[in-house]
């Protein structure tokens, strides 16, 4: 009988010291368990390959100036005047990524609320293991209507502007990838090349 | 009778009974295998605690050795050295899991027993956001490592925030490796993981602000107990070091701890969005758990009152809450003193302060010293028992639950085992004047059944019932009272047997006991010593 004012008697249940071998047996189990789920294997994922492209750049401004006139500059306070007013954009960029001539095409754009940051690209491609022709493309969409016209060859945009923009950049070659292996095409250090960054050991940590 | 514990959402009703069930089941077979008084199931809070002392022992000690500038190759060193380094760290991680195991019990108990909403809602919501808190501490401890599965958590992580308009750039890039990885990740990481902790202190101190006489720790036989078998099993199976991240390879081949990073197989693949939404579902699922439970209408529990004209100003009612819902504050009717004061917003009516007071000037409606007096009356009334009877007065939740309900007829109370059955909402609201009343009506016997002590839905009411018969505690079962007459027994919801095993054991003494006075043949002596231990001096 558990409780308090129990007269000690004989009780059903087992001796003390059965109990504290199989208490001490249940949690032994019990932690066996747990240890044993603290390694659970991950479900297998597949053996596909990754083409990673991952650089970060400073968008391009495309701005359209015109010089003010006496009367507008004599408008403005003195401590404001100038002789140019600007009004721009930062462009987008356009990512062509062909792949064994299969070709994604993506748009990204410079970040931030006022698209006013750097344009990041960061995406994965999945292909099988084993060679590949890949090529990259990474060029700037430049357009007063502001989204989807290309700069042509003379460098001028729907407005007969000439405009300066930066020149295209492109990664041609053909990968040989293993089993998971991530071929990681990036900027060089200059940030004038697409280069391929392709190593089987990871670089160390800083020290 | 005591409330019926099922929320207002017919769906949240059915998940506590059916949890409530297969928990008691549950406490039922732990109880034969540890024994009530060190049932790990009873403990889960206080074994959380205990698991966050040895995860500080063990992560300062871990801490010495380990390396920003070469993570994995520190972890490396650590695990190379059997006797220094490799059962420590495997004790680190084994003891976090068995604090996610023994959290996520601790809630499920809270649940199921309709713990959660009203005065406890603070304390349900405060560990809800320890309990992920918890989870975010483990992710950077992981992370640490900078293994495989260190590799991946910290990219699908960063995938997941990538989506939402946080960063000023896809952190998802500092994995790329087209540049090593910066050491200020590494400090970052492990910064995290030891301010987590410090503010895991700060929540908690949140989560049992309301609980009077708080139990942090478990008893000691049962924390040795677990720390050994802890220990024994991180030095018979010691963690293995998976193979150090590598950014240009898709990692593979890796466990993952189930407790801290089940969510890494269920959201590779899935829509950043789409995991964040689940995230959010379930938070809030959580978080409004007390709203969904809460008990409305009619079947909300009155909170207790003290009539001024009763209460003598003796502040025991104010000791004996386990919420601190009662104060004492001056008198307004001209007398000299204090009173007792309910605060409506802590009291979960549970009863205890009825038990309390011996002028019987407080309790919820229905539930005071005197209406206790009154129901036991009409209850001789239908049923006087006899010299040879037990009289049982089981709290509705422990084995004898519903008894009085299930098998009361028109003309006669419930039984079980053969003895009259009393319903009280919780032991610890019982008067003892009730004990007396029936003993010196004529009963055999007196028993009272309730929860093991430490599964108390109301904290207390075990210890204070104990302490007011057998150790002289207001509202004190008086020194005239026979205590052979009187038993206070322990049983779980699914412990019948074993009640009516005490039942009828407690019978064949009261009529051993009754031979004995009719043959006149030993001197009686109606005082009894109380036995040494008391459950509340173990700080059960």
């Amino acid at each position: 009988m558990s409780g308090r004012g129990a007269t000690p008697t004989t009780s059903a249940r087992a001796p003390d010291r059965i109990r504290a071998a199989v208490s001490i047996a249940v949690s032994l189990l019990f932690v066996l368990v747990i240890a044993w789920l603290s390694f659970a294997p991950m479900p297998p994922s597949s053996s596909d390959a990754v083409i990673r492209l991952s650089w970060r750049t400073q968008p391009f401004r495309l701005e359209q100036c015109r010089t003010l006139s006496a009367e507008e500059q004599a408008a403005l306070a003195a401590h404001m005047r100038k002789t140019e007013e600007c009004t721009g954009r930062f462009v987008d960029y356009e990512v062509t990524l062909e792949v064994d001539g299969v070709t994604t095409i993506d748009t990204v754009s410079p970040s931030g609320a006022r698209r006013d940051r750097p344009v990041y690209v960061f995406q994965d491609a999945i292909v099988e293991p084993g060679p590949h022709a890949v090529a990259v493309r990474f060029r700037a969409l430049i357009g007063a209507t502001g989204g989807r016209e290309v700069l042509d060859e003379t460098g001028r945009d729907d407005t007969g502007q000439d405009t300066e923009g930066p020149a295209p950049l492109e990664w041609r070659g053909s990968v040989n990838l293993s089993d998971r292996e991530i071929a990681l095409v990036t900027l060089d250090p200059t940030g004038t090349h697409l280069i391929r960054f392709g190593q089987s050991v990871a670089p160390s940590a800083e020290r | 009778m005591p409330a019926s514990s099922s929320g207002l959402n017919g769906v949240t009703g059915l998940f506590q009974a059916l949890g409530r069930r297969s928990l008691a089941h549950l406490d039922a077979l732990f109880n034969r295998v540890y024994g009530w008084r060190y049932n790990p199931l009873y403990h889960t809070g206080a074994l959380v605690v205990g698991c966050l002392v040895v995860l500080s022992v063990t992560g300062i000690y871990l801490l010495l050795f380990y390396r920003i500038g070469s993570p994995w190759a520190s972890v490396e060193r650590i695990t190379s050295q059997p006797f220094t380094g490799r059962w420590i760290r495997t004790l680190h991680r084994y003891v976090s899991d068995v604090a996610v195991v023994a959290a996520v019990v601790h809630a499920f108990r809270m649940a199921v027993q309709d713990r959660a909403w009203g005065p406890r809602a603070l304390a349900w919501v405060s560990g809800v956001v320890l309990f992920g808190v918890f989870l975010l501490c483990g992710w950077t401890g992981y992370v640490m490592v900078w293994d495989t599965q260190a590799q991946m958590l910290a990219m699908e992580g960063a995938r997941l925030f990538d989506v939402l308009p946080i960063f000023s750039e896809p952190i998802g890039r500092t994995f790329v490796g087209e540049q090593a990885m910066p050491s200020a990740f590494f400090f970052t990481n492990l910064f995290a993981h030891i301010a987590i902790p410090v503010g895991l202190l700060l929540i908690l101190w949140i989560h049992v602000s309301r609980l009077a006489r708080t139990t942090l720790m478990p008893p000691r036989p049962l924390f040795r107990g677990m720390v050994a078998v802890l220990v024994v099993v991180s030095v018979a199976w010691p963690a293995r070091l998976d193979p150090e991240a590598d950014l240009l390879r898709v990692p593979s081949d890796f466990g993952v701890d189930v407790f801290y990073n089940f969510w890494l197989p269920l959201t590779r693949g899935a829509p950043a969005g789409g995991v964040w939404l689940v995230i959010l579902a379930l938070s809030a699922l959580a978080l409004s758990y007390p709203a969904l439970t809460r008990r409305r209408g009619a079947r909300a529990p009155v909170p207790s009152f003290v009539h001024p004209r009763h209460c003598t100003g003796c502040e025991q009612c104010y000791h004996d809450c386990p919420y601190e819902a009662i104060s004492m504050i001056p008198r307004d009717d001209g007398r000299d003193g204090l009173v007792g004061f309910v605060d409506a917003s802590r009291c979960v009516s549970c009863g205890i302060c009825s038990g309390s007071c011996a002028p019987m000037g407080v309790g919820p409606d229905g539930r005071t010293g005197r209406d206790q007096l009154r129901d036991v009356k009409e209850f001789i009334s239908r049923d006087a028992p006899g010299p040879l009877d037990v009289v049982l007065v089981a709290c509705g939740r422990g084995a004898a639950r519903g008894a009085a309900a299930a098998s009361a007829t028109a003309g006669a109370p419930g039984s079980f085992a053969g003895a009259s059955v009393i319903e009280v909402s919780c032991a610890g609201s019982l008067h003892t004047s009730v004990i007396e009343y029936l003993v010196r009506a004529g009963a055999g016997g007196v028993m009272i059944a309730s929860c093991p002590p430490r599964d108390c839905w109301n904290r207390e009411g075990v210890a204070w019932l104990e302490a007011r018969v057998y150790e002289g505690r207001e509202a004190e079962l008086q020194d005239r009272v026979d205590r052979r007459r009187v038993r206070i027994v322990h049983a779980a919801e699914f412990e019948r047997a074993s009640l009516t095993a005490d039942i009828e054991l407690f019978r064949a003494q009261v009529q051993a006991l009754d031979r004995a006075l009719s043959e006149g043949s030993i001197d009686i002596d109606t005082t009894c010593e109380p036995p040494a231990v008391s459950v509340a001096a173990e700080g059960l």
